[in-house]
């Protein structure tokens, strides 16, 4: 397991799924999502094309539902971001 | 409860039935989800954040005519229900923008919080009901520029005899 990487299970009440879930909804919009879990710290920033893979199963006993969001890393660094200065203008002599 | 929109529609209407049908459309893109009616049946249709939106009109001699036309990639249709329903596997496969996923994360924690969740897309349908002590897997990586995040929720009915196979 390297620092980019992530795990975290748990057996929880349906609220607090609801808390896990809405936040990393809240995040998504953001376009920042940070996970946290003991002293591990991943940070995402998914782009505006997302792989979406939803999967729910029943059985007779127990269902489950799998999420998965996947992405390509696209340059981190906006154009926005770099800035242009040329050095004012002085009067010279 | 949802707008309604006939699946195929030609005829003379009044100009406030013809507006009627485009306010429901209207409704129902901005709601996220299109009811289209075919005689009896209804089929829920879930729109997209961004949709190929064409609007062509034409003026001739005789008449004018205004064409709109939306088109947008499949989506699954994630809404809470309270129907009893119950078929066994349900997938998605599909691109979305962060915004859409978000939205489908939110539908997922409202059907959590009502313990009924109801998935379903074409005539594909699936109702779940997770309840009692639900697990919660995430797990997430980034890996040479591509990057995941994965979340797991199973649960249990009943309790006692509820042993099988996996």
């Amino acid at each position: 397991m390297g620092k980019d990487q992530f795990e975290f299970a748990r057996i929880a009440s349906p609220e607090e799924i609801v808390d896990y879930l809405t936040s990393l909804a809240v995040g998504l919009k953001r376009g920042e999502v940070t996970l946290e879990s003991g002293e591990r710290t991943l940070h995402l920033t998914p782009p505006a094309e997302l792989k979406l893979d939803l999967k729910v199963v029943q059985k007779e006993h127990k269902g489950k539902l799998k999420l998965q969001l996947g992405w390509k890393r696209q340059a981190s660094t906006r154009l926005a971001e770099l800035r242009v200065q040329a050095p004012p203008r002085s009067d010279r002599h | 409860m949802s707008a309604t929109i006939p699946a195929k529609f030609r005829g003379r209407a009044r100009r406030d039935a013809a507006a009627f049908y485009l306010s429901q459309l209207a409704k129902g893109v901005l709601a996220g989800e299109v009811s289209v009616g075919s005689g009896e049946q209804q089929t829920a249709i879930a729109t997209s954040e961004f949709v190929l939106l064409e609007i062509e009109v034409k003026q001739k001699k005789r008449a004018t005519s205004v064409a709109i036309k939306l088109r947008w990639p499949q989506r699954p249709l994630i809404r809470v229900e309270l129907g009893m329903a119950s078929g066994h596997e349900f997938e998605f496969e599909g691109a979305a923008t962060p915004a859409e996923a978000a939205d489908a994360l939110t539908r997922i924690a409202d059907g959590i919080r009502a313990r009924s969740l109801s998935l379903s897309m074409g005539d594909e349908e699936i109702t779940v009901f997770p309840d009692n002590d639900l697990s919660l897997e995430i797990e997430a990586s980034e890996k040479k520029g591509k990057a995941k995040i994965e979340i797991a929720i199973a649960w249990k009915h009943g309790g006692r005899d509820a042993e099988d196979d996996e």
